[in-house]
């Protein structure tokens, strides 16, 4: 931007700044008991400070944009004519109501509209075939007495523009050579910015702001200010802008419209209204994208949680399934024959050994019994077979004396039984004697028989034990090896006890997961309160400060509601009954004291006509020291329509021809038309016809 | 009291039955006559044929033929002492095995008093059963400070009616048989020699005066037999065995 050697600025005197702390008491104690819990007066309060809240009037009126004059210049290939014309158009306009009248459409009226509309904004909408031989454009234009020009070129397919003081038709080349320029653009884009620096600070206007969606922007929308060429709306209607009040649809993106009709209205505190309306859309748009996304989030977590706490069931089940196949097992395994038959058995081979071991000592006994009687026994025949070995070997000395018996002894002892030696009763082996020990040897050994056989009959009884309890124990054995294949089946196998274990893992883990999910949820929820609680701050902030615009705009409001009635009745929309604009620029329109939107208005003179007195008010206001910052320039292409009657478009001339009379030293109405009836609408010296036969140029 | 005595009753003992025991004994291991046992006063007037002495060596030869475990037990002990009469180890083995094996079938042991500090019983009635029948003669020999000596002199007659025991009597046949196991290995050895091998069981020892005499037990027995043969004693008892 080249260095500026004249500006203007709309400064501060005047102004009544608020006081933040003021206003954050005041946010504060609006808030619910709820809230100010929640809210700190600190947060309220960086939040207000942050907002520039100077409320900036100026003592002097907006200045007055007038255009003086415009020239183009270009060669133009006609219809038909292969040599190119020069055009050389030259326009002089005056204060008041200046009519383009030419009769015929397509002759270039709108272009010429649309001409100063790119001088002064920078904004190209000139149609193609008209701006390919335009080549320099003068616009002579004046804020209050400060004359301007500006100039633009379109040679060698190159934009260059430039802004001087004064008037000039010298070419832009040698205003960039003489160095003499306000700013000096090359391209669309530096000359827009540098118009739009120009503009809004000689006119005092400033940036207001809102949030468009933006797919390219990280999330998702972007913010977006007034131009100028935003502002640019509100001193032109074009064709067939009855529909709409101030922008089309298509240009109302962030509710520009309103943001016209403040600044240009001059409300109070816009700047900080706005702010903290774009604060709040963005705000809630966050807090939205946030209750999206944690919705979503939570959708999907409770989905996810939802989906764990199946498989959680399902791990648990086949837990459940699994404990009980192996409860089944076991009961069948200790209810089963096997096990009954093993402790039957083991309860017999007990019983067996017991007895066996009884037997084995009885048998011990016998042996015991045998061996002494059979040694008894055969003591007794040892015995018994010696005396009566010896009963041949006769005694034939006497053992004391050593005497030989005699007969006499011998013969005794034989008849009498009387010792030979002694002469008593001789005690030797007598038949009877050997007969009683034969028959007591006898008796042991039958003893010894008997013994015999019950040690036989034991053994037998012990050996037939012996095998029923080697039989019993093989059993049990076998009974066992069933039992073990059957108690493998019983107890859990390794892979079972891995299946458990996995399965408990499972749990464990997916417990776990389902707890996280929980607190992610709860992490959330933190952020969502952090929006909604800035979203409260910034809405009590602007409440209060709307309050306070309210107060402020009062005096305006008044005064724009005595114009617009006046100027309604100027122009015939007397059907509307109230017109009111709210802190944030909104209009209120009452028809017949019925509140009623601009679209709502069915018929189309109508609307023109409220537009046109809104219009207008807003130019009237501007004119007003410390109210509104219209420049007082409006430009009308083809006012009224193929649809308005005759008459309607007498009495828009007829209007305009007013508007002219009583306003014409304060504003300027440019109208670019067709309609004849429009001749009438102003002063014949500011009625201009085209410059080209039927052509504008 | 001792096992094979049926309700712990000690049986009678028959006077015959020792004699004959004795008798054999004696025909066993007495000595041709000497001119030295001639000049003793108690020589006897009637013939003789051989001599026995002392009464002691009797006994303990008699407690050897009355206790066939401390029998096969002692015959061990002389194969491990190296008594030339027991070095071969079979023949110990074999013995032994039979006396083990003729003992589980009818036990022999007949047990004997104790008096003072070994095996003896009064055989009084023996030498007169034998002298009544001029089969041995007995007399004592006064010896001064030193006790009286018994000397026993054995008569042809007393010879023929041992052969004719062990001809006509199995049980005197029997007695003989192990009679002459005891003069093949304890033959060589002298009286005290034999004393000393028995008194040096503990049970012999502790047993007290004129109570009988324990016998060793088949755990004993088995125990001495495989220290020395390393083999356990049932294995041998698979071998078929006969000694005469």
């Amino acid at each position: 931007m080249s260095e500026k050697l004249h500006s203007v600025k709309c400064d501060v005197a005047g102004a009544t700044s608020l006081d933040v702390d003021a206003l954050t008491e005041k946010v504060l104690t609006s808030l619910s008991k709820k809230w100010r819990d929640r809210i700190s007066g600190q947060s309220i309060r960086k939040v207000v400070a942050g907002l520039d809240l100077a409320d900036r009037r100026s003592p002097n009126a907006t200045p007055r944009l007038l255009i003086r004059r415009l020239r183009f210049i270009g060669l133009k290939h006609l219809h038909g004519d292969p040599q190119p014309v020069e055009i050389d158009y030259d326009q002089s306009f005056m204060s008041g109501v200046n009519v383009v009248l030419i009769p015929d459409n397509l002759v270039g009226k709108s272009s010429i509209m649309k001409i100063i509309e790119f001088a002064l904004t920078g904004d190209n909408d000139i149609d193609k075939d008209v701006g390919a031989w335009i080549s320099d454009i003068w616009l002579h234009f004046s804020l209050d007495e400060r004359r301007h020009t500006v100039l633009l070129s379109t040679r060698q397919n190159a934009l260059r523009g430039a802004l001087v003081s004064g008037d000039t038709y010298i070419p832009i080349e040698e205003v960039v050579e003489r160095s003499s320029y306000l700013f000096n653009a090359s391209g669309v884009e530096q000359l827009q910015s540098e118009l739009q620096h120009f503009f809004f600070t000689n006119l005092g206007l400033t940036e207001l702001s809102w949030m468009q969606n933006d797919p390219s922007s990280p999330s998702g929308s972007a913010r977006r200010s007034t131009s100028w060429r935003t502002y640019y709306q509100a001193l032109a209607i074009e064709d067939l802008g009855d529909k709409y009040l101030i922008c089309d649809q298509e240009h109302n993106i962030g509710q520009q419209e309103i943001k016209i009709l403040s600044t240009f209205l001059g409300l109070s505190l816009a700047s900080p209204l706005n702010e903290l309306g774009v604060e709040k859309s963005r705000v809630e748009k966050e807090l939205k994208a946030e209750r999206q996304q944690l919705k979503e989030e939570t959708l999907k977590v409770e989905e996810e949680k939802a989906h764990l706490e199946a498989e959680r069931e399902d791990v648990i089940s086949r837990l459940a399934d699994l404990e009980r196949r192996q409860r089944e097992r076991r009961r069948l395994f200790y209810e089963c024959e096997p096990t009954l038959e093993i402790r039957r058995l083991q309860d017999e081979v007990v019983q067996k050994t017991t007895e066996k071991s009884a037997l084995e000592l009885d048998r011990e006994e016998y042996n015991l019994l045998i061996q002494q009687q059979r040694t008894q026994a055969r003591i007794t025949r040892e015995a018994i077979r010696l005396r009566l070995h010896f009963t041949g070997l006769d005694v034939t000395l006497c053992p004391n004396c050593d005497a030989t018996v005699d007969e006499e002894a011998i013969t005794k002892e034989a008849e009498k039984h009387h010792c030979r030696l002694c002469s008593k009763p001789a005690r030797g082996a007598t038949p009877e004697q050997i007969e009683a020990e034969e028959a007591l040897a006898e008796n042991l050994e039958a003893q010894v028989e008997r013994l015999e056989a019950e040690r036989t009959a034991t053994t037998a009884r012990i050996s037939r034990l012996q095998a029923e309890i080697e039989a019993a124990s093989e059993m049990i054995d076998s009974l066992k090896t069933e039992i073990d294949a059957g108690m493998v089946q019983a107890w859990p196998t390794p892979e079972e006890e891995a299946e458990r274990e996995s399965l408990n893992r499972q749990i464990g883990g997916l417990d776990a997961l389902i707890q996280s999910m929980s607190s992610r949820t709860e992490a959330k929820t933190t952020r969502e309160d952090q929006f909604e609680t800035q979203y409260k701050i910034v809405e009590g902030v602007r409440n209060a400060l709307e309050k306070e615009a309210e107060s402020r705009n009062k005096e305006l409001k008044r005064r724009l509601a005595d114009l617009t009635q006046e100027l309604v009745e100027l122009t015939g929309a007397d059907s509307i009954s109230d017109i009111e604009i709210t802190p944030m620029g909104t209009l209120k329109l009452k028809k017949n004291d019925t509140p009623v939107s601009f679209t709502q208005i069915m018929n189309q003179g109508e609307r023109l006509r409220l537009k046109l007195a809104l219009f207008l008010a807003m130019l009237q206001l501007g004119r007003e020291p410390g109210l509104g910052r219209h420049p007082g320039l409006l430009l009308i292409d083809q006012p009224g329509s193929a649809e308005m009657v005759p008459e309607d478009i007498q009495n828009l001339a007829s209007i305009f021809w007013n508007l002219d009379e009583r306003f014409g030293d304060r504003l300027q109405i440019l109208c670019f038309t067709a309609e004849e009836e429009f001749r009438h609408a102003t002063n014949p010296d500011k009625v201009h016809g085209p410059k080209a036969g039927k052509y504008a140029f | 009291m001792a096992q094979q005595h049926v309700s712990g009753i000690v049986p009678h003992r028959y006077v015959e039955v020792d004699a004959a025991r004795l008798l054999l004994v004696l025909t066993k291991f007495a000595h041709e006559i000497g001119e030295e046992t001639r000049s003793l006063d108690c020589f006897p007037q009637r013939q003789v044929i051989a001599h026995f002495s002392p009464e002691y060596l009797l006994q303990k030869l008699d407690f050897l033929l009355r206790y066939p475990k401390y029998l096969a037990y002692e015959l061990i002990e002389l194969h491990r002492q190296g008594i030339p009469a027991a070095k071969d180890r079979n023949i110990i083995m074999d013995v032994v095995t039979l006396i083990y094996r003729e003992e589980e079938k009818v036990p022999r042991t007949q047990h004997f008093r104790k008096f003072w500090r070994g095996a003896y019983e009064r055989i009084d009635r023996v030498e007169a059963w034998w002298h009544s029948r001029e089969l041995v003669y007995t007399d004592c020999e006064r010896r001064g400070g030193s006790g009286p000596r018994k000397h026993f002199f054995l008569t042809q007659k007393g010879l023929d009616e041992a052969s004719r025991l062990t001809d006509q009597v199995p049980d005197a046949r029997w007695y003989a048989d192990r009679i002459s196991i005891i003069h093949r290995f304890f033959g060589g050895l002298k009286a005290s020699e034999i004393k000393e091998l028995q008194y040096q069981h503990q049970s012999y020892r502790q047993a007290q005066l004129d109570e009988m005499i324990p016998d060793l037990t088949q755990e004993e027995v088995e125990r001495i037999y495989f220290q020395v043969f390393e083999e356990p004693l049932e294995k041998t008892l698979e071998r078929e065995t006969t000694f005469r």
